[in-house]
């Protein structure tokens, strides 16, 4: 990784060494990446489609928050 | 005296149940407004704002503000196919990132036909200069700053000469890129890059406003009104048949 940034390089990865405990789950076509917030609640890390619309979609981004109670693993 | 009767109708929309929003909110603009629907706005082009740290291949950690390269490019696909959107307007407030995942944004956006517009607000520093250039046309507000440094190599550095002639490539493609897309010339821009004086840790320069149009990096001085109108230029100038 080559950072090119005017930030100091001790503030942007400051903590770089948390773990995360991310998630797959598949909504209709698409597959996202969730963080688990609580037992039915996810934030969206990513998106995993080859549909290029899926990427423009208004309801599913990173960083949104999402409530689920059947999903498959 | 209608604005008591509508202060009190709003009290009970938020209590709502949850699974009824939809009609909440269409009730809501029945009251507010006597209409049935909102008219849906449709535009014509898509904007993407780049802000914070570009992000490449390690997440980093959540007090940066981050701009995913790997949600970026396919929203470009999309926008470069879909028929319905004619041009691409970026947003500029970074601080840099990746150089890959930046390169990767900024080769994306000059590849394609569609037009595109560049407006930089804030700030477009380091990587976000190749960025700026890559679209037709780049405007920037007169208080904007960009600022023009060298790479820094970081984590595991081993003191070979390969380790600098590494750092050397990777500072040739971005330059390779600014200059090819802007109207600056390379020993111009190598000469902002290696200025010393102007940052307090670093060498470099840093380009106010009209400074970065004077230099060749940005076309124009100008803020949102200018970039969209020009935006809207450059889309009917390419429907036109010819």
């Amino acid at each position: 990784m080559l950072l090119y940034t005017v930030m100091p390089l001790e503030t942007v990865l400051e903590d770089l060494d948390k773990e995360y405990d991310f998630k797959e789950i598949s909504i209709g076509q698409m597959r996202l990446v969730v963080e688990p917030l609580d037992y039915k609640q996810f934030k969206i890390i990513r998106i995993i489609s080859s549909n290029p619309k899926d990427y423009l979609s208004i309801d599913i981004y990173p960083g949104k928050i999402i409530n689920i109670h059947n999903f498959e693993a | 005296m209608q604005f008591d009767k509508s202060d009190n109708q709003t009290n009970p929309i938020p209590n709502v149940e949850k699974d009824k929003s939809s009609m909440a909110t269409a009730t809501q603009v029945l009251q507010q407004l006597g209409q049935l629907e909102m008219p849906i706005p449709k535009s014509n082009f898509h904007s993407i704002t780049i802000v914070g740290q570009i992000e490449g291949h390690i997440i980093l950690p959540p007090q940066n503000k981050t701009t995913k390269y790997e949600h970026i490019v396919p929203q470009l696909v999309a926008i470069e196919q879909n028929p319905d959107i004619k041009g691409l307007l970026i947003i500029l407030n970074t601080v840099g990132g990746d150089v890959e995942a930046g390169l990767a944004i900024a080769e994306m956006i000059v590849s394609m036909t569609k037009p595109s517009v560049s407006l930089v607000l804030g700030g477009g520093h380091s990587i976000g200069v190749p960025i700026a250039v890559a679209s037709d046309y780049s405007f920037i507000a007169e208080t904007a700053t960009m600022t023009i440094h060298p790479i820094r190599l970081t984590g595991l550095v081993i003191g070979v000469p390969q380790t600098y002639e590494y750092l050397d490539k990777m500072q040739d493609r971005v330059i390779k890129f600014v200059t090819e897309h802007s109207r600056i010339d390379e020993q111009n821009f190598r000469r902002l890059m290696f200025t010393t004086g102007n940052l307090a840790r670093d060498i470099g320069s840093v380009l106010v406003g009209e400074d970065a149009v004077k230099s060749g990096l940005i076309d124009e001085v100008g803020g949102i009104g200018k970039a969209v109108n020009k935006l809207q230029e450059l889309i009917i100038s390419q429907n036109k048949p010819r």
